[in-house]
């Protein structure tokens, strides 16, 4: 029943914006302006840059490949073994990037509203809809992200524009920040930030026009590079750095501090229920790629079985970590340094040996 | 297809099941059963405690629905010794039968001896607790933390979070205080390029006339005059049931106090910070000195006209920081029998108080480069733009090129409106002088 799903482009294009934008509520913010000051924004607009032209060297390769996804390129390229090599290496890569999430998200909520509430309860509160979005499929939760999407980008809009009379461009002054070398340096890992992209290579099937995926894809990372620059630099003009690397939550702290009068304040309670909407969206697509992965790299004829299982692994790992501290550090020092390479150019390099295995099988069928 | 809808019905109940547990669970708050803290006091106590005085709310007393309250009874206040803040509100926890709640408190007052050792201590737990809120705002108190808010019980306000509040944003239509709050405070204290200040708080001693008397026998230097707002908030002359005062700001370097401004200085901080709401400002009639007593006086009602402008250059290793203030007004009332409102003595009323305003701006901020040594009104926010790396910044170290600035103040008044009145006609023009 679910090989029938069909995905819409704007479907799509929302899953993919949600996916990489989801961390603007976490702490997308403070830790991009740890990593180079004040000149977070120029870091992020580079990033883009770098994303969107490893997106145009790996679509026209795809193009040959269209109606497969990522796995079925791995196998082409790779044959049988490298399949499931590729296949264990990308759920393990959305095992970490999942936990991470599921933990950072729970601790959002045990911090500004659950406070007394065990983060085990909050964490199985999250399970369930993660449990009842994987069950239902792509098609569904992309339906609920097309409803979605919109409003989230709306809330997230007005929360950073209710913001703007506090605004002070100095405040993102020195213009280079901690300087150009470490704005390159931290640039490259920070493309990490931009993981999420690869859900395009894995939904590529269900599209119901395959020919836009290159525009989905194109349009989804400019989106998004605009929404991570946009939401860094409002929290920069707001809080300037060093304070901006001390706030847990940049967007929570941005919408404590809106107040027009003395009637329009306190709204942040409002905003929580859309940040557990993004938690939601993104998390139920996590753990439904990480069955759908499982289920094709072992080319398994039922995928819901694996539902019950992944969740009970996410559970226990995201409880592993020590502390909020320590979930940080897991986040910082290890996903977003080396998540890219898994993300962004290992599917470049699959795409690249599929495209060079498929021209020579073709030429050696052809004589 | 029966699996299926079995299954399905099991994926809404899982849905519905947190539904109903999470409304009335661990974390319920039942309203009733807190208390509620209008304001918090922070004094030194003793064995290097703090003394910490809380002024809750009495909702009962402040009144249910549509039957009033009582005012005296609006607030209780409670005072607690103890080394950290939220110890000392444990303790209070453990002798009350509700528990303290810091979501509604609008005013945290630190008494100024504390706030001379610094305050990033206390900063950190306004910061860190998320029931402290940012905008809730932050007085320094000359005297007495404690004392301030024993008297600062409403008498025209009958709900006390109100009454507060309404007075510390009074600052928009008076300018003698800064209405400053945790969050903008926070931000200064950890600013490169400014620093920090705080309303200043006092309890009046003055009970009657023959203590107005008094304190103005002591400010002989003046002739006996003091202009509006030229004094701090426990020098007023003002006899008033309520005895809390705010007039005037603290200035801080970094997280400690450094001294003073009086409240007609706050309208110049506040002039070329670019705050400034509508103000009553009242000025010598053109050509008389002020302080000379029954001079004549005109009051205009002042606003901003355009954002200030700072720029700032470095010549010879020193910072000359040029600033442009524009500002427009409306005339209040003229006490002497010249008409300034219109033709050539409106021009000159303009000029007069263009050089008037501009010389104590100026005179304020030599204060603040001489005396203070606290660049307050965020002049080094121009310099920082010019700048492309962080380490260089911080390495031109703003604060210390601060005390060698020049400043070159441009200010100018320009009189919009003269009240309902075009002109003024004086009695002797009426009935012809004596002399004639």
């Amino acid at each position: 029943m679910e090989e029938k799903a069909k995905i819409g482009n704007f479907e799509a294009f929302c899953l993919l914006l949600n996916m990489v934008c989801a961390k603007i509520v976490l702490d997308y913010p403070r830790t991009v302006s740890e990593d180079v000051g004040s000149a977070a924004w120029i870091m992020i607009i580079l990033d883009t840059i770098v994303v969107f032209v490893f997106f145009a060297i790996i679509s026209p390769l795809y193009e040959k490949f269209l109606g497969k996804d990522l796995i079925d390129i791995s196998e082409i390229a790779l044959k049988k073994v490298g399949k499931i090599i590729i296949g264990i290496i990308f759920i393990v890569q959305f095992l970490y990037m999942t936990h991470i999430t599921l933990r950072e998200f729970a601790e959002d909520i045990k911090v500004i509203s659950l406070t007394a509430t065990p983060i085990s309860v909050v964490i199985i509160l999250f399970c369930i809809a993660m449990i009842v979005g994987a069950y239902l499929g792509i098609e569904a939760i992309c339906r609920v992200y097309a409803l979605s999407v919109p409003i989230l980008t709306g809330a997230l809009t007005l929360i950073l524009m209710l913001n703007s009379p506090k605004f002070d461009i100095s405040r993102i002054a020195p213009w280079f920040g901690l300087g150009v070398e470490t704005i390159l340096k931290k640039g490259l890992t920070n493309l990490s930030q931009f993981s999420e992209i690869v859900v395009l290579l894995l939904i590529a099937p269900f599209l119901n026009n395959k020919k836009a995926f290159k525009g989905i894809g194109r349009l989804g990372i400019l989106l998004s590079g605009f929404f991570l620059a946009m939401a860094t630099t409002c929290y920069l003009l707001i809080y300037q750095f060093p304070t901006s690397t001390e706030f847990f939550l940049p967007m929570y702290q941005m919408a404590r501090i809106i107040s027009f009068g003395r009637f329009f304040t306190r709204i942040e309670p409002a905003f929580i229920l859309i940040w557990v909407l993004t938690a939601f969206l993104y998390l139920s697509s996590s753990l439904y790629f990480i069955t759908y992965i499982f289920q094709r790299t072992f080319d398994l004829k039922y995928r819901r079985p694996l539902i019950v299982p992944f969740i009970i692994i996410l559970f226990t790992l995201s409880i592993l970590p020590e502390n909020l501290y320590s979930t940080l550090q897991i986040d910082m020092q290890i996903y977003s340094r080396f998540s890219w390479i898994i993300a962004i150019l290992l599917p470049l390099i699959l795409v690249i040996i599929a495209s060079v295995r498929s021209r020579k099988n073709k030429e050696a069928g052809n004589k | 297809m029966k699996r299926c809808s079995y299954i399905k019905t099991i994926l809404i109940l899982a849905l519905i099941f947190p539904m109903l547990i999470m409304s009335g669970c661990i974390d319920n708050i039942e309203v009733d059963e807190m208390v509620y803290v209008v304001a918090m006091g922070i004094d030194e106590g003793t064995n290097e405690n703090l003394r910490i005085t809380l002024l809750m709310a009495v909702p009962i007393a402040v009144g249910v629905g549509p039957e009033p309250g009582e005012v005296d009874e609006a607030t209780n206040s409670i005072t607690v010794e103890a080394p950290t803040i939220l110890g000392g509100i444990s303790v209070v926890n453990s002798m009350i039968s509700k528990k303290v709640n810091f979501s509604h408190a609008k005013l945290i007052v630190i008494s100024r001896q504390l706030a001379e050792n610094g305050i990033e201590r206390f900063m950190n737990t306004f910061m860190r607790y998320r029931e402290f809120r940012p905008d809730t705002y932050i007085g320094i108190s000359i005297d007495s933390a404690g004392e301030v808010l024993k008297s600062l019980n409403p008498v025209l306000e009958i709900n006390p979070s109100k009454h507060i509040e309404l007075l510390m944003e009074a600052y928009q239509y008076t300018g003698f205080s800064s209405g400053t709050t945790i969050g903008e405070f926070y931000s200064r204290m950890e600013c490169t390029c400014n620093e920090a200040v705080a309303i200043l708080l006092g309890s009046s001693q003055i009970e009657n006339e023959k203590d107005i008397e008094n304190m103005f026998s002591m400010t002989s230097n003046t002739g006996g005059v003091i202009m509006e707002g030229d004094y701090e908030a426990t020098d007023m002359p003002v006899i008033y049931e309520s005895k809390g005062r705010q007039m005037g700001t603290a200035v801080f370097i970094k997280d400690k106090m450094v001294g003073e401004l009086t409240g007609l200085e706050t309208n110049y901080y506040l002039m070329v910070s670019g705050q400034i709401g509508a103000i009553n400002y009242t000025l010598p009639e053109p050509n008389k000195k002020a302080y000379v007593p029954y001079s004549n006086y005109v009051s205009i009602r002042l606003t901003q006209a355009r954002k200030p402008e700072i720029n700032v250059k470095i010549e010879d290793e020193n910072p000359v920081i040029r600033i442009k203030v524009s500002l427009e007004g409306d005339i209040l009332s003229i006490t002497g029998k010249e008409d300034y409102s219109m033709g050539e003595k409106l021009t000159e009323l303009e000029n007069y108080a263009s050089d008037y305003i501009r010389e104590e701006v100026l005179s304020f901020l030599v204060k603040t480069r001489d005396e203070l040594k606290s660049d307050i009104c965020a002049t080094g926010k121009s310099i920082k733009k010019k700048f492309l790396y962080w380490d260089d910044w911080v390495s031109f170290n703003w604060p210390k090129r601060y005390e060698k600035a020049d400043f070159n103040v441009e200010l100018s008044v320009k009189i919009r409106r003269s009240g309902v009145m075009v002109k003024n006609i004086n009695v002797d023009g009426v009935f012809g002088s004596e002399e004639k």
